[in-house]
C-alpha cells in the first residue's frame, strides 16, 4: 500500500473517530442530570418560561434530532453559551493559549529528559545508573503531580522568589520563567513513562546487527545515533506518546489547578462544578479532538519512521 | 554427536542460575520492604480509632491551623480538626477505593479478555477495536466532566459519598490492560503447536489452554494489580484535589492537600503529609508487585 | 604461526589473540589464536558452534559484544606501502577491512533505503551525496542485483534473503576494503542462493584482489572457497593447511573426524560418521588437549599438556602431540 493510499485511509478513520467523539460528548450532556433549560434560568423561573426555553433550545425533540442539530452547530462553530452569557467559543479561545503553552513545555522537557536518561541507561546497561534509574522511575510514577507542584512552589518558588506562584507571565521572559515549575512538575510524571520505553528500545537497537554493521563500516557519533539508532528506537516511543496524550491533557488540567493558570483545564473544572453544561461540553470536545488528532499524528510519524508498517 | 548445527555461536553468558538467584534475592528484598509498608498501612486503617483522636470530622474552631504538638501530632487544619486523625482515617477511604477501583476493572477486563481470546475473529477484532478507542479517548477528561456534572451522589453500602461514581469511572477506563493481558496469553497459547495438535486430536481447547494460560496470565495480572492499586490511589486523590468525586470535606488525602493548599506558606505539612502518605503507600504496593514479578521471572 | 614465517608481504597478521568475558579475568573464549592472510588470499576458518571462530573474526574490527573483551594479542595490518603496523581494531573499520554479516534478515537497517545503506560507507569515506549514490548504484550492479536503479529506492524488507545478502556485500565493498571478513554469510540462505553468493564472493575477490577471511561451520563451503584453512576447536586453532591438503589428508584427529563426516558423493555407507560427545563449553574446557575426551586416539599424556600448533611442513601445522606416532601407524 502506498503512503498516499494509507494516509487517505487514515484520514477516513479520523473522520469516523471525530464523529464518535461528538457523539460521546453529546451523550455526556444527556446523562448529566438536571434540565438544561431550568439550569439556565434558575430555580425561581416559572414553568412556562422553562418550557418555552426548552422548545427554543430544541430539548423536546427526539434525541437523534438533537444530536444532528448539535453536530450541525458544532460544524458551524456554534458551541453554545456559558451560564454567564459568554459564547463558549470565546472561553475556549481565551483558554487555548495558556493550555497550549503548558502542553508544549511539558512535552519538550519530557522528551529531552527522556532521551538523555534513556541513552545514559542504555549505554551503561545494567550498571548502577540503570538500576538506580529504574527504581527512581518506578517511584516517580506514584508521586501525585499536584503534590509535587505544591512542594516545588513552597520550597523553590517561595524561598527563592525566582518563580511566580500563580499564573503565566506576560513578557516572553516572564512567560518562560513561569512555565518552568509547571513544566518540571509535568515532566516528572511523563518522563519516566517515555524514558522506560525508550531505554528498552535503545537497548534492543544498540544490540542489533544492523548497528554492528554500521559500526563495522566505521560509522560513529551523531550519524550513527541519528540515522541508525534513534530512527529505529523512536517508533515505539512515538506510539506510546500518542497513546498517552489523554493522560497528558489530564495532567495539564491538574497543572492548571495547581499553579493557578487559567487555561482550558481550569475552565473545565470550574464549569463542571457549576454545572455549566455547554462549557463542559465544548471544552471536552476540544480536548477529545486534540487527543484524536495527536493519535493520528503519532501514527503518521510512526509510519514515517518505520517503513515496515506501511504494508 | 557431531554438532555442526546451523546456529550462530552464542557468546558465553553469566550462568543463568546465578542471574536467577540474584533476581530472586532482589525480588525478596522488594517484597519485604513493600510488604512491610503495606502492612503498616493496613494496620493503621484497621486500628484507626485507637491510634488517633477518633473522629476525623471533629472540629475545634478555637484551635485552627495549630502547629504540630504532643496533643496534635500534625497540628490542626483550618477547621481545627486533628490532621493526624484525618490522615489515618483517610487510609481507609483511599485503600478502599484504590482496591475496589482496581479489582473491578481487573475482573471485568479479564472476563472480556477471555471472551476475546476464545472468541472467533470477529468477536476478537471487535473487542480489540473497541478497547483501542477506549484507550485513545481522553477518558479521564470525560470522567472529570461527567462526575462533575453528575455530582458525587450519596454513599452506597460501605462506600462513602462520591466513591461510587469514581469506581464506575475506573471500571470503564482501566479494564483494557487486563483484557489485553489475558487475551494475549490465550491467543499465544492457542497458537502453540502442541495445543493445535491436541485440538486436532479432539481434545477440547479449553482444558489445555486454561491449564497453560491461567498460571502465567494470573501471575502477570496479579503483579500488575499491585501497581494499579497505587495508580488508582493517586488518581482518586488527584480527582479529589480537583473537586471531583469525593467531597472536599472528607478525610481523604487528595482532598486534604486541596484544602491545605491555601495555607502552604505557614502550615506546609498540611500539604506535605498526605502526599507522603500517598506516595509511600503506592510505592510500597509497587514494590510488592515488582518483587513478586522478580520472583516469578527468576524461576 | 605456520608458513607465514616471513611476515613481509602479508596483508594482516593476527598474533596471540585471546578473547574473554568480563574485562580481564573472565572465562577465555578464544585462546592464543594466530592467523595470517596474504593479499588476494582466502583463509577459511572452520569450527563448530562455540569454537570461537566468530569472535575471532569480530575481534579484528573490535565488534565484540559489550560483555566480552580482547585480553591479549596484536593485530598488524599492512598500510598502502605494504608495511605492517600494529592496528587498533576500531581504526580498521571501513579502513582497509570490512565485514559481511551472517543474517541478511537483520543486518540491514529497516529504516533506510537500500541505496542509502550502500552509500553510507562511501559517504563515510568522504564522498558527496551524489558521488556516493553513483558509487552505490555501481556496487549494486557489481554484486548482481537486477534492476539496480529501482532497487536503490527499495526498503530492505522488500528484498529476499539472497538479494539482501548481496546488498550486505555491496555495503562491505563500499569502503574499498583490502580484506573482507565473512562471518558465515551463506549459512542463513537456501542452498541454491548459497551457491550464487559464494560464486559472487569468488568473483569479487578475484576481480578486486581482495583477501578474505571466511568463517563457517560447513567444511563443504570452506572447501570450495578457501585457499588455506585453519580449524578451530574450543577456542584454539588445532590445524592449519592448504585447503586441498587439509581435506585430502587431514592430520589432527578432530580434522579427520570433521572431514570424515562431510557428506560427499564418494562416500558409500548409509550413515555418516559423527563425532561422539559434544564440544566443551567455554569455562569448562578440559585441561590438556581439549579434544581428548572425544578423540579416538587419545592417551593419558594428552590431558597433561595443551598441545601447541606445531609446523609440520612449509604449509601446514597441527596441534596434536601424537601427530608423529599417528602418521607412523597409518603408513
Amino acid at each position: 500500500m502506498s503512503y498516499a493510499r494509507l494516509t487517505a485511509l487514515k484520514l477516513g478513520q479520523l473522520l469516523v473517530v471525530l464523529l464518535a467523539v461528538t457523539l460521546a460528548v453529546f451523550i455526556l450532556t444527556q446523562v448529566a442530570p438536571g434540565d438544561a433549560a431550568r439550569l439556565r434560568l434558575g430555580p425561581r423561573a416559572s414553568d412556562e418560561a422553562v418550557a418555552a426555553l426548552r422548545q427554543e433550545m430544541g430539548l423536546d425533540q427526539p434525541v437523534i434530532v438533537q444530536y444532528l442539530d448539535y453536530l450541525w452547530r458544532v460544524v458551524r462553530g456554534d458551541l453554545g453559551t456559558s451560564t454567564d452569557g459568554r459564547p463558549v467559543t470565546e472561553i475556549i479561545a481565551q483558554g487555548m493559549t495558556p493550555t497550549l503553552y503548558l502542553v508544549v513545555s511539558v512535552l519538550v522537557l519530557s522528551v529531552a529528559a527522556a532521551i538523555t536518561i534513556a541513552w545514559l541507561a542504555a549505554a551503561n546497561r545494567d550498571g548502577g545508573f540503570d538500576h538506580g534509574l529504574r527504581l527512581v522511575l518506578l517511584l516517580s510514577l506514584f508521586l501525585p503531580s499536584f503534590w509535587v507542584g505544591f512542594l516545588l512552589l513552597r520550597f523553590v518558588a517561595i524561598p527563592t522568589g525566582w518563580f511566580p506562584v500563580a499564573g503565566l507571565g506576560d513578557t516572553p521572559w516572564e512567560l518562560f520563567v513561569s512555565l518552568v515549575l509547571p513544566a518540571v512538575t509535568g515532566a516528572i510524571a511523563l518522563t519516566p513513562v517515555l524514558a522506560r520505553s525508550l531505554r528498552s528500545s535503545l537497548v534492543d537497537v544498540l544490540g542489533s546487527e544492523y548497528v554492528s554493521v554500521a559500526r563495522s563500516l566505521g560509522i560513529s557519533g551523531p550519524t550513527l545515533f541519528g540515522k541508525h539508532v534513534l530512527r529505529n528506537a523512536a517508533g515505539p516511543v512515538v506510539t506510546l506518546l500518542a497513546l498517552n496524550v489523554g493522560y497528558l491533557l489530564f495532567g495539564v488540567v491538574v497543572l492548571e489547578a495547581t499553579f493557578n493558570i487559567s487555561g482550558l483545564g481550569s475552565s473545565l473544572v470550574k464549569a463542571s462544578a457549576s454545572q455549566d453544561v455547554f462549557v463542559v461540553q465544548g471544552i471536552t470536545l476540544v480536548f477529545a479532538i486534540g487527543v484524536v488528532l495527536a493519535n493520528f499524528a503519532g501514527e503518521l510519524t510512526a509510519n514515517l519512521l518505520d517503513p515496515r508498517r506501511v504494508r | 554427536m557431531n554438532d555442526l548445527a546451523m546456529t550462530r555461536p552464542v557468546p558465553v553468558p553469566v550462568p543463568a542460575s546465578l542471574k536467577a538467584r540474584r533476581r530472586w534475592r532482589r525480588g525478596n528484598g522488594k517484597l519485604i520492604v513493600g510488604g512491610v509498608i503495606v502492612a503498616v498501612y493496613l494496620l493503621a486503617a484497621a486500628l484507626a480509632p485507637w491510634i488517633t483522636h477518633g473522629d476525623p470530622q471533629l472540629q475545634d474552631l478555637g484551635n485552627t491551623l495549630a502547629p504540630p504538638s504532643t496533643e496534635h501530632w500534625l497540628g490542626t487544619d483550618s477547621l481545627g480538626r486533628d490532621v493526624w486523625t484525618r490522615l489515618v482515617f483517610a487510609t481507609r477511604v483511599d485503600l478502599r477505593v484504590g482496591f475496589f477501583g482496581t479489582l473491578i476493572p481487573a475482573v471485568v477486563g479479564s472476563l472480556i479478555g477471555i471472551i476475546a481470546g476464545f472468541g472467533n475473529r470477529y468477536m476478537d477484532s471487535a473487542i480489540m477495536r473497541f478497547s483501542d478507542i477506549i484507550v485513545s479517548f481522553p477518558l479521564f477528561i470525560f470522567f472529570l466532566a461527567l462526575v462533575g456534572l453528575v455530582g458525587p451522589g450519596e454513599g452506597f453500602l460501605f462506600f462513602g459519598p462520591g466513591e461510587l461514581p469514581i469506581l464506575i469511572g475506573f471500571a470503564l477506563i482501566s479494564w483494557v490492560v487486563y483484557s489485553r493481558l489475558l487475551r494475549g496469553e490465550i491467543r499465544r497459547v492457542r497458537a502453540l503447536d502442541y495445543v493445535r495438535a491436541a485440538q486436532t486430536g479432539g481434545l477440547p481447547q479449553h482444558r489445555v489452554v486454561f491449564g497453560h494460560v491461567l498460571p502465567n496470565a494470573l501471575n502477570q495480572t496479579f503483579v500488575y494489580v499491585f501497581v494499579d492499586i497505587g495508580l488508582a490511589i493517586v488518581a482518586v486523590s488527584t480527582l479529589a484535589f480537583l473537586g471531583v468525586g469525593i467531597p472536599l470535606d472528607t478525610a481523604e488525602w487528595g482532598a486534604m492537600i486541596s484544602s491545605g493548599r491555601a495555607f502552604i506558606n505557614t502550615n506546609w505539612w498540611l500539604v506535605a503529609a498526605p502526599g507522603v502518605a500517598i506516595a509511600t503507600l503506592a510505592v510500597g504496593l509497587a514494590l510488592v508487585g515488582d518483587g513478586l514479578d522478580d520472583r516469578i521471572k527468576s524461576k | 604461526m605456520t608458513h607465514s614465517t616471513r611476515p613481509e608481504g602479508q596483508l594482516i597478521i593476527i598474533d596471540g589473540l585471546t578473547v574473554a568475558t568480563g574485562s580481564g579475568g573472565g572465562t577465555a573464549l578464544v585462546e592464543d589464536v594466530s592467523l595470517t592472510v596474504a593479499p588476494g588470499e582466502c583463509l577459511g576458518l572452520v569450527g563448530e558452534s562455540g569454537s570461537g571462530k566468530s569472535l575471532t573474526l569480530r575481534s579484528v574490527l573490535g565488534l565484540l559484544p559489550p560483555t566480552i573483551t580482547r585480553t591479549a594479542g596484536t593485530i598488524r595490518f599492512a598500510d598502502d606501502g605494504g608495511r605492517l603496523a600494529v592496528s587498533d581494531p576500531v581504526a580498521l573499520r571501513g579502513n582497509g577491512a570490512s565485514m559481511v554479516f551472517q543474517e541478511p534478515m537483520s543486518s540491514l537497517n529497516p529504516t533506510m533505503r537500500v541505496g542509502a545503506l550502500v552509500a553510507a560507507g562511501a559517504r563515510r569515506k568522504g564522498q558527496s551525496k551524489k558521488e556516493a549514490d553513483r558509487t552505490a548504484l555501481r556496487l549494486l550492479t557489481e554484486v548482481g542485483i537486477p534492476d539496480p536503479e529501482r532497487r536503490m529506492r527499495a526498503w530492505p524488507h522488500e528484498l529476499s534473503g539472497g538479494l539482501r545478502q548481496r546488498v550486505m556485500i555491496a555495503m562491505a565493498l563500499s569502503v574499498e576494503p583490502k580484506l573482507l571478513l565473512c562471518d558465515e554469510p551463506t549459512t542463513a540462505l537456501d542452498a541454491t542462493i548459497q551457491d550464487q553468493i559464494l560464486s559472487l564472493l569468488e568473483r569479487l575477490s578475484r576481480e578486486r584482489g581482495l583477501s578474505v577471511i571466511f568463517v563457517s561451520h560447513d567444511l563443504g563451503v570452506i572447501a570450495r572457497i578457501a585457499d588455506r584453512t585453519a580449524v578451530m576447536y574450543a577456542g584454539r586453532i588445532i590445524e592449519e593447511a592448504d585447503t586441498r591438503e587439509l581435506i585430502a589428508a587431514p592430520r589432527h584427529p578432530y580434522t579427520r573426524a570433521l572431514v570424515a563426516s562431510m557428506p560427499s558423493p564418494d562416500k558409500r555407507s548409509d550413515r555418516l560418521p559423527t563425532i561422539a560427545g559434544a564440544p566443551p563449553t567455554a569455562g569448562s574446557w578440559p585441561s590438556g588437549c581439549r579434544f581428548a575426551p572425544r578423540c579416538a586416539f587419545a592417551v593419558d599424556r594428552c590431558t597433561d599438556v595443551t598441545p601447541r600448533l606445531v609446523p609440520l611442513s612449509q604449509t601446514r601445522a597441527s596441534a596434536c602431540i601424537r601427530d608423529a606416532e599417528l602418521m607412523e601407524v597409518a603408513s
